[in-house]
């Protein structure tokens, strides 16, 4: 008696029942996908009862001032964003930090590291300037949105230099 | 973690708690990540759209009902990320396939990398994308052809070819 | 007459170093996987229409030993053994790869020059620079201080450079473009979803963005420039704090010095997004007819 051989369907079955459901990343995204979460947005354009209900809870939650104009039937809205986040700058802040001590210890060549610590200082400047921009300002979520940014454009940076080809 | 604690930790990420969204991320990140590299077949694509998903997540986290598990609301946000980053390419890999390389059903065994043992995860990544795609979404992730359709924008027909063709290639593959 | 002799030769530089002669040539599938790694100098990679990889071009010898080999559908080559004590920058190895192969390039100090492609190409240096022409699939770019210039209406392109200049024509899809002090450089792009950003550099971008799409383009310090087609409808949010916003547009609202204008332009559809700490933004109208729409524009006097 000769036994018939399987479809490919029934083949394979087994081969997908054994297939692990998760699979961890090899390395931890959590950093840069933080730095990527934006504040919760507001709506751009909403009935003018509502931007009110939203101004007041705003300037009661946070020292933030938001402020709206119409004009005809075409309402434009200057930014009205959550109020700054502290909590989650220092945590970029932290994950930045990590990374590059991580990159400290690692074998990269001396022109390589020179490049890389010539670049690490343009973006902790922007950092720097971002950050004393927001002292002064304490309440913008424009400058926290860039100062957030340039926390993330850092991870982003010292991940890529985490891959580089090493000669 | 525990069922009852994560559907806790949606509610306080949708009022804006990172740190509750972290938790959310380390108990899903696993599973939508091996969904991710399985459609994309490529491990830096992978994390890449990995980070993507659960960046929309945050964003679309607030119209999140409860109507559906988190788990499962999630996932399907992630078919829909990678496959609307890799729509035109598979798109134009599906057509091109079928229509005009119908003796690729047949197409020489899959190979492994020397040295490197071949299981169903190593074969499908070296399927034609298209075919992966087909592949890791019916067989592996319980879409249907019309479905399948829907979301990537081929025909049924041509989901049932691609699936004939992976499951093939497939087999070569690990048949030895 | 020895002794002359003898000065002649020596007037004349014997090569310390021999050269390899390199030919190698294998059958690959026509979607192969190939992984180029740890090449030296410049390698010109170029698509054909044959199911073979093959290399052909000179390595002095301290570049090290060629490997070379695989299966049809997984192939391999690269370099053993280099003197990374010195800089080999005379090596010159031409690849040709099936058009739509999947090819990765990794090397510290290798450069690309690459044409002819249709599948997927990944190239991932430390000082290498890349310059490709065509429309693979999808291009992934990282160099740490390498120019990166890709001309093509490449689907799915992300580019990472700290320092290098980017400069990219005729591109479309899906784009991610990333430097920390190099500039951004858009000429011909007709786009469905565009990020770019850097810290210190400036943003050129002079192309569509199709309805529903989206550009989001973000520096600290540099300036941005938006060239687009004069009947386009977007939705804007433009942040400028320090450098202000200046527009050809129509915009409703009030742009000037500081803050940050939310309003649109035409009947809206595209979603544009701008922001910049110390820089200005400019949004400029293209010429109903221009003689170059591929070419750059450009801030720093680099436009057409």
């Amino acid at each position: 008696m000769t036994s018939q051989r399987p479809d490919d369907e029934t083949f394979l079955r087994s081969h997908i029942s054994d297939l692990p459901r998760s699979i961890e990343p090899a390395s931890d995204l959590w950093p840069p996908i933080e730095a990527r979460l934006a504040p919760r947005a507001r709506p751009r354009m909403s009935p003018m009862f509502m931007q009110l209900a939203a101004a007041i809870a705003l300037v009661a939650i946070s020292s933030a001032v938001t402020w709206y104009f119409v004009r005809a039937s075409v309402p434009v809205v200057v930014v009205a964003m959550a109020p700054v986040d502290r909590a989650q700058l220092a945590r970029l802040a932290r994950a930045g930090d990590v990374m590059e001590e991580g990159l400290g210890s690692s074998s990269l060549a001396p022109e390589t590291r020179a490049v890389l610590e010539r670049n690490l200082v343009v973006i902790d400047s922007a950092i720097a300037e971002s950050q004393r921009a927001l002292d002064a300002d304490p309440g913008s979520p424009v400058l926290a949105g860039l100062l957030r940014a340039a926390h993330r454009q850092r991870v982003e940076f010292l991940q890529q230099a985490a891959r580089l080809p090493r000669s | 973690m525990e069922p009852d604690a994560l559907s806790l930790e949606v509610r306080r990420a949708q009022a804006g708690d990172a740190d509750a969204f972290a938790a959310l991320y380390r108990a899903h990140v696993g599973r939508i990540h091996a969904v991710c590299l399985r459609l994309e077949g490529d491990p830096a694509a992978a994390e890449e759209r990995t980070q993507d998903v659960f960046v929309r997540a945050w964003d679309r986290l607030p119209g999140f009902r409860h109507e559906s598990a988190f788990g499962t609301w999630l996932h399907r946000l992630a078919v829909n990320v990678v496959l609307a980053h890799r729509r035109t390419q598979w798109r134009r890999d599906l057509r091109v396939t079928v229509v005009e390389e119908p003796e690729l059903l047949e197409s020489p065994r899959l190979s492994p990398d020397p040295g490197i043992g071949m299981d169903l995860d190593s074969a499908m990544a070296k399927l034609p994308p298209g075919a992966r795609a087909v592949f890791v979404l019916h067989d592996i992730e319980g879409y249907g052809h019309a479905e399948i359709a829907e979301l990537t924008g081929i025909a049924e027909g041509t989901s049932k070819a691609q699936l004939f063709r992976a499951r093939r290639l497939l087999r070569k593959a690990l048949d030895r | 007459m020895r002794p002359a002799v003898l000065l002649l030769a020596l007037s004349f530089p014997v090569p310390l170093v021999a050269q390899q002669r390199i030919d190698r040539r294998m059958a690959v599938s026509s979607t192969a996987a190939i992984r180029i790694n740890d090449l030296v100098g410049m390698v010109r990679l170029v698509g054909w229409d044959r199911d073979s990889l093959v290399v052909v071009g000179e390595l002095p010898a301290r570049a090290g030993q060629l490997y070379f080999g695989g299966s049809p559908d997984a192939a391999k080559l690269g370099l053993k053994g280099t003197d990374t004590s010195s800089v080999v920058s005379s090596a010159t190895l031409e690849v040709r790869v099936p058009r739509r192969a999947r090819v990765s390039v990794r090397g510290a100090t290798v450069s690309l020059d690459a044409g002819g492609l249709e599948g997927n190409l990944e190239f991932i240096t430390t000082a290498g620079r890349l310059h490709l022409e065509g429309a693979p699939y999808t291009v992934t770019a990282e160099t740490l201080d390498g120019n990166v210039e890709v001309a093509g209406p490449v689907a799915s392109l992300r580019v990472r450079t700290a320092g290098g200049t980017v400069v990219l024509r005729g591109v479309r899809g899906d784009l991610s473009v990333t430097t920390v002090s190099g500039a951004i450089l858009i000429g011909g792009a007709r786009v469905a979803r565009a990020r770019l950003e850097t810290v210190s550099g400036e943003i050129a971008w002079k192309g569509a963005i199709e309805r529903g799409g989206t550009l989001d383009a973000q520096t600290h310090s540099g300036d941005i420039e938006l060239r687009l087609p004069p009947a386009i409808g977007a939705d804007l949010e433009l942040s400028a704090p320090a450098g202000g916003i200046s527009s050809e547009f129509t915009l409703r609202g009030k742009p000037g010095a500081g803050g940050t204008l939310r309003t649109s332009i035409g009947d809206g559809g595209a979603a544009i997004t701008a922001r910049t700490f110390r820089g200005r933004i400019s949004l400029v109208k293209q010429p109903e007819v221009d003689p170059n729409p591929a070419a750059p524009g450009g801030i720093s006097g680099t436009s057409q």
